[in-house]
Parts: structure tokens; C-alpha cells; sequence
């Protein structure tokens, strides 16, 4: 097995990533699989290749507007990952109706109930809208009570009443931090049927429906010259 | 809101874009007098990036051809979706 065609593979395929969102989950699957890749995982990347060969002019479309809010949407997949199983936290930010920032991240600790792994991916969300908040406040633009939409409601309620339960001692106090900014008003967490979750994208591999869906949803469509 | 003005600089390759059009031409004159610098016009290339107008808004797109050509895979079969909704990964 060559070790050195994979990894180029994957240093492609990442540079790749950074306009297109469809492919992002996948190439950080593979992505794990660096240090010892075998056949199985090959075939697994060049697959990912076969779908880049019909999909060349796929292109994400940013449309001119003078909307400035910022929307995020946080989802996971509880224990996605089958060797440590870990959960996969998917994030993407919109500014606008424009898609500007996604990613797809394998948590670091291994969790016991899915709204824990929410809340972390919720927390992690909520980091990078706030940098874009302060990124948006040197154009003088100000946007507060930005919206992150969740499809776990004991996320919500957890990050909206600020009471420490005794059933989430065991939640690291840094994902706390999420609740001091909705109290303050500069984020606001909403409910979303999981349906418009976008992030499903982002957390595993979907059927054709549902990914073709979800790809026409974060701007993305084909040009014809 | 008051009009803004942004330039992303890149070693030598430079782009800008303003919320008002007038800002765009009073900053590319600026930089003309002072550099020597060929106007390209419309943003079309950045870093191996295509950008395509069009009525809607500004397309981005990554070249993928040459990629496929690097790993010797463009007579492969095209797929639907980049992975198998069911396959699971294992060491």
C-alpha cells in the first residue's frame, strides 16, 4: 500500500475542501486514516474523486446583499466514530443567505448523552460566530441576539437557564461559556426542525436525496459557462 | 451604514471590493500612481480559485480537473455522492 499516494491524496483533496463544503466529511474521515492506511481506505478516497469527476463545475454561489447577520447551525453525530467512538460535531455559519464558514470536527473527549455532545458542538459554534462577530464590529457593523440554530431542545433549555444540574456536573465548565452570551444577548439559540439542519453534511454520509437537498440549501449549484 | 472598502493583499497579487463602485476606482487610481501594477479587471482568478459572474451573484469554483489528472483517475466512473451512506471505516 502506498502511504505516500494517500496522504497526497488527502493534501489535495483538503485544499480542495476550502470551497467546497460536500466533500468536507468524507475527506476528514479518510483524513484519521493516515498514519496506517490500508487498501479499503483507498478505495474509500478514490470514490470521493469519482464524485469530483462529475461534479467539476459545482460552485458556491455568493449572492450580493447588504444583510450582515450572522446565522450559525451546530449539529452531531452521536458516537460516529466506530473505533473510539467519539462524536463528529458539524458547524457552518452563514452571513446573510452566504455561506462563509463550515467545518467538520471529531470531538477530543468521548461523551455520554447526545445533548452533551450537543452542547459542545454548540459551544464550539458559538466560538467561531463570536470571532466573526468582532471580525464584522472593525467594519462597524454590529449584530447582537445572533441566532444558532440547534435541533436538541435540552441544549437549549441547558444553555438558557444558567443553574448548574446535578445530571450536568460531568459537562466541561469551558462549553459553559455558551450561556453567559445568550444572557448578555449576543447569541441566541434557537430550535430547528432537524429537516433544515444543514450541518447533517457535515457529520455523516447521506443518501443522494438528502445530500443534494442540503448542498442546494448552503449555495451550491452548477455553472455552465 | 457608511461604505466600505476591502483589499486582501497575497505576496503580489491584490483584490478588492467595495459596497460602492466609486470607492473601487478612486483606489485602484491611488495604486496605479504609486506602483507599477497592470489593472486586470474583473476578479476572475485568485489562487487557483475561479470566480465566475453572473446575474445571481459571484460563483466560486476549484479547479478539480488537474487534480484528477495528478492521480491518474480521470477515466474513473462518476459517482453520485463521495461516500456510501451505510460503509463504515475501520482501521
Amino acid at each position: 500500500m502506498d502511504q505516500k499516494l494517500y496522504r497526497g491524496m488527502i493534501g489535495s483533496l483538503l485544499y480542495i475542501t476550502t470551497s467546497r463544503p460536500d466533500i468536507l466529511f468524507s475527506v476528514c474521515l479518510c483524513e484519521r486514516f493516515q498514519s496506517d492506511p490500508r487498501e479499503s481506505h483507498l478505495t474509500i478516497i478514490k470514490r470521493i474523486f469519482r464524485y469530483l469527476k462529475g461534479t467539476t463545475n459545482l460552485g458556491l454561489l455568493y449572492r450580493e446583499s447588504l444583510d450582515y447577520k450572522l446565522v450559525g447551525f451546530c449539529d452531531v453525530d452521536y458516537a460516529g466514530d466506530r473505533i473510539e467512538r467519539k462524536s463528529t460535531s458539524g458547524n457552518c455559519q452563514f452571513l446573510g443567505e452566504n455561506l462563509i464558514s463550515w467545518a467538520s470536527i471529531r470531538q477530543a473527549t468521548i461523551v455520554m448523552s447526545t445533548a452533551e455532545a450537543e452542547y459542545i458542538s454548540a459551544a464550539s459554534c458559538s466560538t467561531q460566530l463570536l470571532w466573526m462577530k468582532h471580525q464584522l464590529e472593525d467594519y462597524q457593523i454590529n449584530a447582537n441576539s445572533n441566532p444558532i440554530y440547534c435541533d436538541n431542545n435540552d441544549v437549549i433549555c441547558l444553555s438558557k437557564n444558567p443553574i448548574l444540574h446535578s445530571r450536568v456536573k460531568n459537562f466541561e465548565i469551558k462549553h459553559h461559556f455558551i450561556r453567559e452570551y445568550i444572557q448578555k444577548g449576543i447569541l441566541d439559540i434557537q430550535f430547528i426542525d432537524p429537516e433544515h439542519q444543514w450541518d447533517d453534511i457535515f457529520t455523516k454520509p447521506l443518501t443522494l436525496e438528502r445530500f443534494d437537498f442540503i448542498k442546494k440549501n448552503l449555495n451550491m449549484h452548477f455553472v455552465f459557462d | 451604514m457608511k461604505d466600505i472598502l476591502v483589499v486582501h493583499i497575497y505576496v503580489d497579487d491584490i483584490i478588492f471590493g467595495s459596497t460602492n463602485a466609486s470607492l473601487c476606482k478612486e483606489f485602484s487610481k491611488l495604486m496605479q500612481d504609486e506602483f507599477e501594477m497592470s489593472m486586470m479587471g474583473e476578479l476572475k482568478f485568485f489562487l487557483g480559485t475561479q470566480i465566475n459572474h453572473c446575474k445571481d451573484g459571484v460563483y466560486v469554483i476549484k479547479y478539480t480537473k488537474k487534480l484528477l489528472k495528478k492521480f491518474k483517475l480521470e477515466d474513473c466512473k462518476v459517482m453520485n455522492t463521495p461516500m456510501h451512506p451505510t460503509y463504515i471505516l475501520r482501521k
